[in-house]
């Protein structure tokens, strides 16, 4: 087994297969000038620190209780010590709108990663063997890729309420798997046809090793550049969701939730809807950019 | 009990038809083809059933049948149908119809029409909803045993006397009755057609009322209904309503702020802006109804009556209702409202917000130890800026680090958690009266039987004795005075933490004109349409 090793080009590194993967270093060099993905790259980061760390953040201005809230300053606007004024609660609305970002950033990151996983294990395995496995697998994509994905979120969570994270992870991974698993499975198509491969069997690797070592680093780039992309969707979804009353639930705080609770009182108190909803599109446009500009540097056609 | 029944009961509202004066505009005439007809839109949720004994359907009752009698806002009864109702003792009770009246087929209205319908509501295998409104009638046992079908359908205490008049015998003396038979959909009459088939009728019902259905109404969508030449009671201001059916009231607003839906009730959350968008054409009815804290009493970190009154202490009713409710309800200072006919105020001592003492009197108590406190609540029914509010009062107020309002989705959960008694912390409780009596309220949250006494968890038997022997009487001071005895005792050990006394709020469109709202809800015979 040693000496096929030594004959297969090291993952991620296909020398002299320009085509498919270029080199890690001029990947990196490209991502570093880009300016969108320092943009986006920042942007991204910021906002997952502050979900990380949310209370270093809200007490910026000495007010980072968010559920410390009165109501004789219900509705009010910014004051000393309170750049976004107050909720209807009378609680702050900064710390409350820093807080938000960990339940959308969590639902958002946590759907992707398990539509990832999925989808590089199904598309992996359909795009690899082919066949009757790839004809089941894909046509169990299309029967979910026929549900429009808010649609069948909104039927799964009014069947099945119960307003956590973790079940309306679970509802947007249901319906989010099946778009990464093809793209997975197309790519996978793709290079198991090239010559390592065919090299790689000659030499009698097994298919577990040919897939881990050599099938799935080379094919899924793409994919990581549509999961950026997807987090912002699915932020955006758990937004919606949660604002038509079936995603997120009081006492969570989310921007979702922060948006459903201004909508009654928006015409009075702009500054409920105005600052949630910042947030929620500098987030999704963070991850956006990044998903773009991973792109660029990912996909040969575009360089 | 069905749950639904529970939920529909607790906002219940109670039926009647308008008979105060409705002069100059209805004269009844025949329009010509050309006029155009003075019809009106009323947005409703979905209707459950048309027949007053099944469901609560009150603004399609109000329009198809007529009361015996008619309760008005400032708490007076008006002869409707009836032309008397009478009682020396009351025990035995003698109800006098008018003669000459007829349902929308032509069926003369007998006596006979009421202990017909009644002995069919009352009958426990139809498992008709209102059913209970005649639990206290001679012989309602016999049609509901506990076990096996009813030897008898006829309860012995109801008897049509003559054509027109009904006699009724109770169980125990009860000098509200009347107030019940004003206000209990359960007491309309139902016409001989009715018995053939009561699925078929209850799709496309024959009344007694001022309006009669026309054509055959899609229940999911709208149903109309056009004036009733034949009706002998006053003649209403309209020629007909078109009930529209929402599934959710908010799209009713926006409709009716565009003119295009009549007179809706207003959503709470929507409240606080209701003046701004409606000016004067809106109207909060303050009704016999009370919005409380249910306490899981069997849990031993609420046990002691101080931690109940220390949280109930901690609650600033007065800012709430401003920020919340946009003033539109009244903060609780007893359990039954002024609207409840002879409640004074200020029953309850420890119903005034002073954190000072609710500190005080949970330190006495021991303190808070349980861990986090959750307020339990039926989610996505609006009622989560109330209870964050006052989630967020006891945690400042009371020094309790972690209180959280824990939201389950829709009442069957939450109704389902109360009775498998899973729920762990003060609840969401309310009791809206049928009809405007202390020993109403008292009765259905505090005795064994009562219809809302699952949301309280507690039972006082003295209390209802108390209740019991002002109902007997025919003094009303003396009456009030066991009624208040009753409540006082209640109030004593707190099982409960009052909140507000709450308001039935409509507002209407610039279509129409003199809408006066009251326990009806909606006094539809008065409402005209401007032309």
């Amino acid at each position: 087994m040693s000496a096929g090793e030594a004959l297969m080009p090291p993952a991620g590194d296909p020398a002299g297969d320009e085509t498919t993967v270029p080199a890690d270093a001029g990947r990196w060099g490209r991502l570093r000038r880009s300016p969108t993905f320092l943009l986006a790259a920042s942007l991204v980061a910021l906002m997952t620190a502050v979900a990380l760390l949310p209370g270093l953040f809200a007490g910026l201005f000495g007010n980072g209780d968010p559920r410390e809230c009165d109501l004789a300053r219900s509705g009010m606007g910014a004051s000393a010590g309170h750049p976004f004024g107050f909720d209807m609660q009378g609680c702050d609305l900064y710390a409350n709108v820093i807080h938000g970002a960990r339940a959308s950033i969590s639902v958002g990151v946590l759907v992707t990663v398990a539509s990832s996983a999925v989808a590089v294990v199904l598309g992996t395995l359909a795009g690899f063997y082919g066949r009757w496995l790839d004809g089941i697998l894909s046509r169990l994509i299309d029967v979910f890729m026929g549900f429009p994905f808010m649609l069948g979120a909104l039927v799964v969570l009014i069947a099945f309420p119960s307003g956590s994270i973790w079940s309306v992870s679970l509802t947007l991974t249901l319906f989010g798997w099946p778009t990464l698993t093809r793209l997975m499975r197309s790519t996978v198509l793709s290079v198991r046809e090239l010559d390592y491969i065919t090299a790689g069997r000659a030499l009698g690797a097994t298919d577990l090793r040919l897939m881990v070592r050599h099938v799935v680093p080379n094919a899924v780039g793409p994919l990581i550049v549509l999961a950026a992309l997807t987090v912002g969707t699915v932020i955006v979804a758990e937004s919606a969701l949660t604002y038509l009353g079936v995603g997120l639930h009081a006492p969570a705080i989310s921007w979702g939730l922060q948006l459903s609770m201004a909508q009654n009182d928006f015409q009075s108190h702009p500054h409920l809807l105005l600052y949630p909803s910042l947030f929620l599109s500098v987030t999704v446009l963070g991850f956006i950019l990044l998903g773009d500009s991973l792109r660029e540097a990912l996909d040969p056609r575009s360089r | 009990m069905e749950m639904k029944g529970k939920r529909r009961a607790v906002v219940a509202l109670v039926a009647g038809l308008g008979l105060a004066a409705v002069t100059a505009c209805s004269s009844g005439t025949v329009k010509s083809e050309e006029a155009k007809s003075a019809v009106f839109s009323i947005a409703d949720g979905l209707p459950d059933h048309l027949t007053p004994g099944r469901g609560y359907s009150y603004n399609q009752y109000n329009a198809l049948f007529a009361p015996l009698m008619r309760l008005s806002a400032d708490g007076t009864l008006t002869m409707v149908q009836a032309e008397s109702m009478e009682s020396s003792d009351n025990r035995h009770w003698v109800i006098k119809i008018k003669s000459g009246w007829t349902f929308h087929n032509g069926e003369p209205v007998t006596a006979q029409s009421y202990v017909d319908a009644w002995n069919a509501t009352a009958y426990g295998p139809n498992a008709w909803a209102n059913s209970g409104s005649f639990a206290n009638v001679k012989g309602y046992a016999d049609l509901n045993p506990a076990e096996g079908k009813p030897k008898t359908k006829t309860m012995s205490g109801v008897k049509a006397a003559d054509d027109h008049t009904i006699e009724v015998d109770l169980v125990t003396p009860d000098s509200q009755f009347p107030l019940a038979v004003a206000t209990g959909p359960a007491f309309m009459p139902l016409p001989k057609v009715a018995f053939d088939d009561f699925d078929a009728y209850d799709k496309a019902p024959v009344g007694n009322g001022p309006f009669k259905v026309t054509g055959t109404p899609n229940l999911t969508v709208s149903m109309e209904v056009k004036r009733y030449d034949g009706y002998k009671g006053p003649q209403p201001g309209s020629d007909g309503i078109v009930f529209r059916f929402y599934s959710d009231l908010h799209t009713a607003y926006t409709d009716a702020r565009g003119n295009g839906v009549d007179i809706f009730r207003v959503p709470v959350d929507k409240w606080p802006h209701v003046k701004q968008d409606f000016g004067d054409r809106f109207s909060a009815f303050k009704a016999p109804a009370l919005q409380f804290l249910g306490i899981p009493l069997t849990d031993k970190r609420f046990r002691d009556p101080r931690v109940r009154k220390a949280i109930s202490l901690a609650i600033d009713r007065e800012a709430v209702n401003k920020s919340i409710f946009g003033g539109l309800n009244d903060p609780a200072t007893s359990i039954t409202s002024p609207a409840h006919k002879g409640s004074p105020a200020n029953l309850c001592d420890y119903c005034s917000f002073d954190p000072a003492r609710a500190k005080q009197l949970l330190a006495e108590a021991g303190g808070w130890s349980g861990g986090p406190m959750q307020i339990w609540l039926p989610g996505g029914l609006g009622y989560e800026p109330l209870f964050t509010a006052i989630a967020n009062q006891l945690r400042q107020n009371l020094g309790i680090q972690d209180v959280q309002i824990k939201t389950l989705p829709g009442f069957t959960p939450f109704f389902e958690a109360l009775s498998k008694k899973k729920v762990d912390g003060p609840y969401r409780g309310m009791w809206g009266s049928f009809y405007p009596s202390m020993a109403e309220l008292l009765t259905a949250l505090f005795t064994a039987d009562g219809g809302g006494q699952f949301s309280t968890g507690y039972v006082n038997e003295r209390m209802a004795k108390l209740v019991e022997q002002g109902n007997a009487s025919g003094d009303a001071a003396e009456q009030t005075a066991k009624y208040v005895e009753a409540e006082k005792l209640v109030l004593n050990e707190a099982p409960v933490v009052p909140l507000f006394y709450d308001s039935y709020v409509y507002a209407w469109s610039e279509n129409v004109t003199d809408v006066e709202i009251d326990l009806t809800p909606i006094n539809i015979t008065k409402v005209k349409v401007k032309r």
